[in-house]
């Protein structure tokens, strides 16, 4: 298998902090890869520098191949790079579907002049990217909701309506980041099915959780990180067994 | 009869819309009353000013009415345009449209006259005016100023120093650092060098500040025998003659007109010279006390000419007539003495109004006009 | 443990169908609007249609807060800059070029965009208070600029003008309002139509995060730029309007209290909703002509401020927020469920 996003290398300093220090992340093609470490381990900053948000002191990123260590977030958006936050960045006074159209903004063909009088072009433009949305908004069974207002769904939809529009710009990887944060456990499982399903049906995906109960059951590989540093790489049941694991994460958790 | 024709038909359903719209004009005279626009800041930043020559044309329309010398009443409309610019054009509008109103006297300060201006000038309605502001006659051809533009006031102050002035003794200029305070000193100082005068030092400054013992210490090196001084605000004025007299500087200060600038300086405003149109000395108690009765405390220049401008403007609808063209008739040939200052004389050329000023010293109770010497 | 992930029973809602009819009745409301304001200035005297004037260049300005805060999320102060810009550009295009207002107010326009690419560019890496007065000391410099420069009147300001459109003279109020009104429908339907197209959600997306926007493939950046520039073109045809208005230009055009009044306009009305700026800038600007004759004219500020504080208290979206609202959008929502089970839409 092929890596589809390559991070070698990578360090992140604060001062006299080092954040992220020398950290190597290969996620292969079509795969469901996990990025876990207690808090304050640096997955954030990590994750924040392999997708442009913050700045990467040494190492380097590729991405389908192609070197794009430093590029600004929305280049990476546009070449495939699509995540979501730990927080809701969504408008809450429009409706689902115009939510997650805004996912679709690199695919738009129209420029700006088309909109200020709302062109024929503009109307068939957006009504073909609204039948794909659509598609997406059916198979996250967000389609009965497509023209609710955001602000009236319950926390838990208005996550999957992030996911929506995240892998509505049609993403090579997908990056989410704590996905089950704040979630009941019920919905947490619900979660993990549909990450699996997306695997499934051909995404590559890297998940970021201190969940780790959710990683283990779902994912095909994980990265453990402890203080700026990987610990462990691999198989879910390798990881599990990796003593670094245990004592950093696990071991002080015993009840978790 | 003839039947009416179409064309008549409609002429007489026009004249019938004026006819209508005529009524609801409330402006100029129906026989008994003559009522005209006082557009003014009753409210807002320029209030102190606003109300001064509300006040002024309120006593004379008081007088005229009492009077019985005049075939009509008196009846100012006053619309307070809130110190703003925008609501005075708007108010200018109010007064010479919808209301008809057929001559208006005011706003006071020139950013509000200036537009109120443009739109008197365009419906041809004749505009009495008090800003000091040379523009405000140089470039309307209906306005008529009841005051001393400004380059006069400074004039006079020229002449003051020009008369007074011994060779060993000298004159230092000092301005705030606003419109009128640069413009102020820029013409005193040019007035100055025609009479062979330079000035020892110059000082500008930025009239916020609350510490004036660098200003005060630079003006007692130079020892000037004059301190011209051109700063409109009161409260700056006010702490540079206190600050003056705490560190002992024994020159004397000769300012423009800045209302309430004397009751701010307490002692320190004793010997104090101002120059202005008008002063309410012991002699012009008769005046005060008219504006007073008005509901200002203390009367200024502003509410004096107001009071001449209304008596003017009586004498002018008495010999021409009520409409604007009479009023701006009468207004171009008018040669007419106040009872706040004589020798207006207007022409349609000539609408600067007076060519001098007074300077008055406060002694401490009262002012006591210096020049010109009587 | 309550579920929260999967959706719960509840009324369908509306449709796109819904949708359309909705913004269908919407439009032909705002056209039997539209004529009414326009036979307005035929009808009623000449002050007030100046009135009608004035509140149509202040809703002008309205909107172009609605754009930059209400859509755009950026805090900007600087809106008498591109105001006060415009009313000095309108002038000099007309007396000292000589073009007609038909091409002179594009050349504003473009004059304003200009400014406000600059206000943006100088603002790009900073935000909110920063940003706020980064955009108010502009406005700042530019009075002072003026102030000093005897070719644009210097603190007098510029008098004695005449600006005309297509050869007649913006003097006759029924033109002004006539064109202000066009200019405000031609806004309206712009802003209108982009809010629903890529622009408008790149917008919203960095208004809500910039850093989200970016990693959904919106440049931040480009579209900061955007809208300063939109906004300063709508700001500086509302000052160029004004110039015709008030007849005089002077250096408070580039005034805070111009900006501020405008701000409480766009916070009560509602800075996200343009029916809600447009009636409250109509009702607090005739408030504030005749608040003399309400005989309150020493409180106008204390009015405006109560405004401002009980908005934010009561109705942080405004006026506007109100046809938002949870209830509101239930009975919206009750209405159109009806019409649809009566075999009007589909889902």
């Amino acid at each position: 298998m092929t890596a589809l996003l390559e991070a070698t290398g990578l360090i992140r300093r604060w001062g006299g902090l080092t954040a992220v220090d020398r950290v190597d992340v290969s996620v292969a093609q079509g795969s469901l890869h996990g990025l876990i470490g207690p808090n304050g381990a640096g997955k954030t900053t990590l994750v924040n520098m392999i997708t442009g948000v913050d700045r990467i002191d040494d190492g380097r990123v590729r991405f389908q191949g192609d070197d794009v260590t430093g590029l600004a977030s929305h280049r990476l958006a546009s070449k495939g790079m699509a995540r979501t936050f730990q927080t809701s960045q969504l408008f809450e006074d429009e409706s689902v579907i115009d939510n997650v159209m805004a996912g679709r903004h690199g695919h738009i063909r129209y420029r700006f002049p088309h909109t200020l009088f709302y062109t024929p072009r503009v109307v068939r433009e957006e009504r073909g990217h609204r039948t794909e949305v659509y598609a997406v908004l059916r198979e996250l069974d967000l389609a009965e909701d497509a023209h609710r207002q955001v602000a009236e769904l319950s926390y838990g939809r208005r996550r999957l309506v992030e996911l929506a529009r995240a892998i509505a710009s049609q993403p090579t990887l997908l990056v989410l980041d704590e996905p089950a944060a704040g979630l009941p456990g019920s919905d947490v499982d619900v979660l993990g099915d549909v990450l699996r399903r997306l695997r499934d049906s051909g995404y590559t995906i890297l998940v970021i959780e201190h969940n780790i109960g959710l990683l283990m059951t779902i994912c095909d590989r994980m990265t453990v990180l402890s203080e700026g540093k990987v610990i462990a790489d691999g198989v879910p049941a390798v990881v599990r067994e990796s003593p670094e694991v245990i004592e950093a994460y696990l071991g002080r958790n015993d009840d978790a | 009869m003839k039947k009416l024709t179409g064309i008549q038909e409609t002429a007489a359903a026009a004249s019938l819309a004026l006819a209508v719209a005529g009524c609801s004009a409330v402006g100029g005279s129906d026989g008994d009353t003559f009522k005209f626009a006082v557009v003014t800041e009753k409210t807002g930043a320029y209030a102190d000013y606003g109300l001064q020559l509300e006040a002024g044309v309120e006593a004379a329309a008081a007088d005229i009415n009492a009077s019985g010398d005049y075939d009509v009443e008196f009846e100012p409309v006053v619309y307070d345009c809130q110190s703003d610019s925008a609501i005075c054009v708007q108010s200018a509008r109010e007064a010479v449209s919808a209301d008809g109103m057929p001559v208006v006297i005011g706003p006071i300060v020139s950013v509000d006259v200036l537009p109120a201006a443009e739109v008197t000038e365009r419906a041809d309605v004749p505009h009495l005016v008090m800003a000091v502001l040379n523009q405000i006659t140089d470039d309307y051809s209906n306005t008529f100023r009841f005051s001393t533009q400004s380059d006069r006031s400074n004039q006079t102050v020229i002449e003051y120093i020009e008369a007074k002035l011994q060779p060993d003794e000298t004159v230092a200029i000092v301005n705030a650092t606003t419109d009128f305070g640069t413009s102020g000193a820029a013409q005193q100082k040019e007035q100055l060098s025609e009479i062979g005068v330079e000035p020892v030092i110059e000082i500008a400054h930025d009239p916020d500040q609350a510490d004036y013992t660098p200003l005060i210490t630079q003006l007692k090196e130079a020892d000037p025998t004059y301190v011209l001084l051109s700063d409109s605000n009161p409260a700056d004025v006010a702490k540079l003659l206190r600050q003056a007299k705490e560190l002992g500087l024994e020159s004397q200060w000769i300012g423009a007109d800045a209302s309430g600038s004397i009751e701010l300086a307490g002692d320190a405003a004793v010997g104090y010279m101002t120059v202005s149109p008008w002063f309410p000395t012991t002699a012009n108690k008769e005046l005060t006390d008219k504006l007073i009765a008005q509901g200002i405390d203390t009367p200024g220049w502003i509410s004096a000419m107001a009071y001449d401008a209304t008596m003017a403007l009586a004498q002018v609808i008495d010999e021409n007539g009520t409409s604007s063209e009479d009023i701006t008739e009468g207004l171009e040939s008018l040669s007419f003495d106040g009872i706040a200052r004589q020798g207006w004389n207007f022409s349609s050329e000539d609408r600067l109004g007076l060519t001098t000023s007074q300077i008055a010293v406060w002694n401490g109770t009262e002012y006591e006009i210096v020049w010109p010497e009587r | 443990m309550t579920d929260t992930l999967t959706r719960p029973h509840s009324p369908p809602v509306p449709g796109p169908g819904a949708e359309r009819r909705a913004s269908l009745l919407a439009t032909m409301a705002g056209a039997v609007l539209l004529i009414v304001a326009a036979a307005v200035p035929a009808l009623t005297d000449f002050s007030t249609t100046y009135l009608m004037a004035y509140v149509l260049i202040v809703a002008l300005l309205g909107l172009s807060l609605h754009l930059l805060m209400g859509l755009m999320g950026t805090f900007s102060l600087g809106q008498a800059a591109l105001f006060g810009t415009g009313a000095y550009a309108a002038v000099v295009v007309s007396e000292d070029v000589g073009l007609d207002g038909a091409i002179g107010f594009v050349l504003v326009a473009a004059i304003g965009a200009l400014l406000g690419l600059v206000m943006g560019a100088v603002t790009l890496r900073v935000s909110d208070l920063y940003l706020a007065l980064t955009t108010l000391a502009i406005g700042y410099i530019l009075e002072n600029v003026v102030r000093n420069t005897d070719w644009l009147g210097g603190s007098q300001g510029l008098t004695g003008f005449y600006i005309t459109f297509f050869g007649r003279s913006l003097d006759d109020p029924r033109l002004l309002c006539w064109i202000g009104l066009g200019v405000l429908t031609l806004f309206m339907i712009m802003i209108s139509s982009m809010r629903r197209s890529k622009i408008g959600r790149a917008f919203m997306a960095v208004r809500e995060s910039p850093i989200a926007a970016r990693s959904i493939g919106v440049d931040a950046r480009r579209y900061k730029l955007l809208g300063f520039a939109m906004a300063g073109a709508f700001s500086a045809i509302a000052g160029a309007l004004y110039s015709a208005w008030s007849l005089v230009v002077n250096p408070s055009v580039f005034s805070i209290d111009l900006t501020l009044s405008v701000l409480a306009i766009a916070i009560v009305g509602g800075l996200r909703s343009m029916p809600g700026i447009l009636v409250v800038a109509a009702l607090l600007t005739y408030f504030r002509n005749s608040a003399a004759d309400f005989g309150v004219a020493d409180y106008v500020l204390l009015v405006y401020g109560a405004l401002i504080v009980l908005s934010l208290r009561f109705l942080p979206l405004g006026l506007g927020g109100l046809t938002g609202s949870r209830a509101v959008a239930r009975v919206r929502r009750l209405v159109a469920h009806r019409s649809r089970s009566r075999g009007g839409g589909r889902a």
